[in-house]
């Protein structure tokens, strides 16, 4: 009988241990994702500033809450806009940031395209 | 001439570029500009409440500040000298400082608070959209963001402030 307690208890208390690692990891995935506006080259994963830490632990408190990651974006892009995100948004502002590569990549294929055929 | 598309191109890349690079203005825009002033529900420092009812029908800064902040020390000055060219309320909201520590630096410093709410944990901060302190933010009579400072409050940024409030009080 005392085994079975102690067995209960052991997997109660590691099913808590793996509930706060899956929720650490789910944490830092979005901390990667969040730029830290005060070093702003860095995410706030990266960055020991005060507003990162405040962010880190607002971050884990939302998921603790059970938000998942857009909620959570959302609530950072509504109060710091969108260049809180490493990765910009493909939206209408930000069409000609993500397809300018490709445009000015088929450019030079049909520049060159053109100036071997003139050739 | 096989290359004017090209180079027109390029020269059009690069005046972008250079006109995109030197743009006067660098500081961050408040994402609430324009838009009612976020959530607020703070213990002021007189033991009341600083929240949402304590913006209304009034020009009213906000200004977050500490006492460990070193250019507050240097906007503070200046925050009095605004006051006196434009009697306006200023509401301080003390972010993530010891109370005693500020209790003395404002018998040192003076208060030009109409109100100080004390946002321990930073959350209202984060809310409000703060990047660091200080920073301020106009709001018209009807809870509206108007205009955000990033840093210290100088004389440049109080001629900008006056001229905003006297738009706002038209």
């Amino acid at each position: 009988m005392k085994k079975f307690f102690i067995l209960i208890i052991l997997t109660l208390f590691s099913q808590n241990i793996f509930a706060d690692e899956n929720l650490d990891k789910k944490a830092r995935e979005i901390n990667k994702k969040i730029r830290c506006v005060v070093c702003q080259s860095q995410s706030i994963d990266d960055s020991d500033s005060i507003l990162a830490r405040d962010l880190r632990i607002l971050i884990k408190e939302k998921l603790k809450e059970g938000k998942n990651e857009k909620e959570i974006t959302d609530y950072l892009v509504e109060r710091y806009g969108e260049f809180i995100l490493l990765k910009p948004r493909f939206n209408s502002k930000t069409y000609f940031l993500w397809l300018a590569p490709i445009i000015i990549l088929l450019f030079g294929f049909f520049l060159i395209k053109g100036v071997f055929k003139k050739n | 001439m096989r290359y004017t598309g090209l180079i027109i191109i390029t020269a059009f890349i690069f005046v972008c570029l250079f006109f995109g690079l030197n743009k006067e203005d660098q500081t961050l825009k408040s994402a609430f500009l324009n838009k009612p002033i976020p959530e607020i529900n703070l213990n002021s420092l007189k033991k009341d409440k600083l929240d949402q009812s304590d913006f209304k029908n009034e020009i009213i800064l906000v200004n977050f500040f500490a006492s460990w902040c070193v250019p507050c020390i240097v906007e503070h000055d200046f925050l009095f000298e605004l006051k006196k060219q434009k009697p306006i309320k200023i509401y301080g909201i003390n972010y993530k400082d010891n109370i005693k520590n500020l209790e003395i630096w404002l018998e040192k410093l003076g208060n030009p608070y109409s109100k100080i709410g004390i946002d321990k944990t930073g959350i209202t901060g984060i809310n409000w959209g703060v990047n660091g302190i200080p920073e301020s933010f106009l709001i018209d009579q009807n809870g509206i963001i108007k205009h955000k400072v990033t840093g210290v409050i100088n004389e440049k940024q109080i001629k900008i402030l006056l001229t905003k409030i006297e738009s706002l009080e038209k």
